[in-house]
């Protein structure tokens, strides 16, 4: 539109429940680029939107495999095969004193994994973002619920996405340059 | 008579344990508030209301006590392990529970105000001296500073897997709602930490244990990891510990009400498993011996706490199942 290109449309809503269902709205006609901003959580919303179960839990899994598979074997290989010591006649290889810091390393190298993966996934950290540059979306942090959505999605365009929205009885439907 | 006498001291443990573990659940809600409290709140005040049963139920080995505690008989009198001494401390805990169930039944209702952290710290010392003089004294060579954290962890266990099944049972064939499954998964989560704190305690024992390596310590693994008695220990760790364990880390466990029952009758099984194990090869130490008198006991305490329990809770249990 006037020669600029558009990143995607935002709608603005007064209600959680008018966001929910606009979301459920253009996912179900077939929007998949999407997300939605709410001042707080909103109970079925990341359904809504289609949001994925996310594979954070397989990260930490992995980091838990790693710290404890890596803390065992750091002792194992203190205790056993670098500097054997003789500690009142137990075997070197005292797999029970080994459990608490195998235990907490799984516990470390697991929520490093959490944290990481969660920043990753998230695209995080992410200093700007289009819809920034609408002046209305200030109040998402306040009062007003909104649905983006993306021009990158493939049923996306611009005509058509904004007549869509319309129907969806927003307070407002803006564009939002790239 | 002496066999039904040890399997009662079993069987009224592991009952007794539920009920102290609401009460002391009950007081930590006071602390802390939230809406896993507020859902097992009717579930808590049931329990907390076995306890002057269970405390009647206690004549049986005050009675027998003779024939129970291997040091009974003696003839040389210790300073702590003597009839009078032991019996005049009995008395006392259940002054001291009965008094604070008194004062924290409202915190097990709607309004989450009772004793709170004093109460909390009593509870604390009370059930610590219990399970020394009920459980640890079995042995009387037995010692271990860590046994009455072990039961209190038990204890935490024992009665948030029993609220957790009388909370999700009746909703097991609902459709619940987003809020009741944030609920469930709320439990499931707290089911968890009991799961992990009491494990964690009942390692470090015999870590130290372990580790120290003294003869007047080892004496009670010796006679819980030999001569058969490590099958039900292999047992308790594989079933009272990782199964439920990795089952709590799935969210489609801690969501689903059927899931979340079965888990927490799970959990409870077990825990007569391992107090089983825990008191039992005092008596035998040459070999697990399984009798009919322990099925017995098990389920004449058990009728009596059911009956006090399912009368105080069943009105709520009924009131989930209809909303449905």
């Amino acid at each position: 539109m006037n020669g600029q290109r558009t990143a995607g449309l935002l709608a603005e809503f007064e209600k959680p429940e008018e966001v929910v269902a606009a979301a459920r709205a253009a996912y179900g006609a077939g929007y998949r680029r999407l997300d939605a901003f709410t001042p707080y959580p909103v109970e079925h919303l990341s359904e809504a939107i289609g949001f994925p179960r996310d594979s954070v839990a397989a990260f930490v899994l992995a980091g838990g495999l790693v710290g404890g598979a890596g803390g065992y074997l750091l002792q194992y290989w203190a205790a056993v095969l670098s500097y054997p010591l003789n500690v009142g006649g137990r075997p070197f290889h005292s797999w029970p004193s080994f459990i608490p810091v195998t235990f907490e390393l799984t516990v470390l190298i697991g929520s490093l994994f959490a944290v990481a993966s969660f920043m990753l996934l998230n695209g995080l950290p992410r200093p700007h973002h289009p819809v920034f540059e609408e002046p209305a979306f200030k109040r998402a942090s306040r009062d007003r619920f909104f649905l983006y959505l993306e021009a990158a999605d493939p049923l996306f365009d611009e005509a058509g996405a904004r007549s869509f929205l319309q129907g969806l009885k927003p307070l407002g439907v803006y564009a939002v340059p790239a | 008579m002496t066999r039904f006498l040890q399997a009662y001291l079993t069987a009224y443990v592991y009952w007794l344990l539920i009920s102290l573990g609401c009460l002391g659940i009950a007081m930590m809600r006071t602390l802390t508030g939230g809406r896993w409290g507020k859902a097992i709140a009717p579930a808590l005040a049931a329990g907390i209301r076995t306890l002057p049963a269970m405390a009647l139920l206690f004549l049986p080995i005050a009675v027998g006590l003779g024939r129970i505690f291997p040091w009974a008989p003696a003839e040389h009198r210790w300073f702590y392990l003597n009839v009078p001494f032991f019996l005049g401390r009995a008395a006392l805990y259940f002054i001291v529970w009965l008094w604070l169930a008194w004062k924290a039944l409202p915190a097990a209702g709607d309004d989450p105000a009772g004793p709170g952290g004093f109460g909390l710290v009593l509870w604390s010392f009370a059930v610590t001296f219990a399970s020394v003089d009920w459980m640890l004294s079995t042995d009387p060579q037995a010692h271990s500073t860590i046994f009455g954290l072990i039961v209190i962890a038990g204890a935490g266990l024992s009665a948030y897997a029993a609220c957790t099944l009388t909370i999700c049972w009746p909703l097991r064939e609902r459709e619940l709602t987003g809020p009741e499954r944030d609920v469930l998964n709320d439990l499931g989560n707290l089911m968890l930490a009991f799961l992990m704190l009491w494990a964690y305690t009942e390692f470090s024992q015999w870590l130290i244990i372990w580790s120290g390596d003294l003869p007047n310590e080892i004496s009670w693994y010796l006679a819980r990891a030999r001569r058969g008695w490590e099958i039900p220990g292999y047992f308790v760790i594989a079933f009272g510990f990782f199964a439920p364990f990795f089952a709590l880390l799935f969210r489609d466990v801690k969501r689903r009400a059927a899931a979340l029952a079965t888990l927490a009758a799970c959990v409870l099984a077990v825990r007569w498993l391992d107090l089983y194990w825990t008191i039992m090869p005092s008596f035998f130490p040459q070999a697990p011996s399984p009798d009919w008198r322990d099925l017995l006991a098990f389920v004449s305490v058990g009728a009596v706490w059911s009956a006090s329990y399912l009368r105080a809770a069943g009105p709520a249990i009924r009131s989930r199942e209809k909303t449905s």
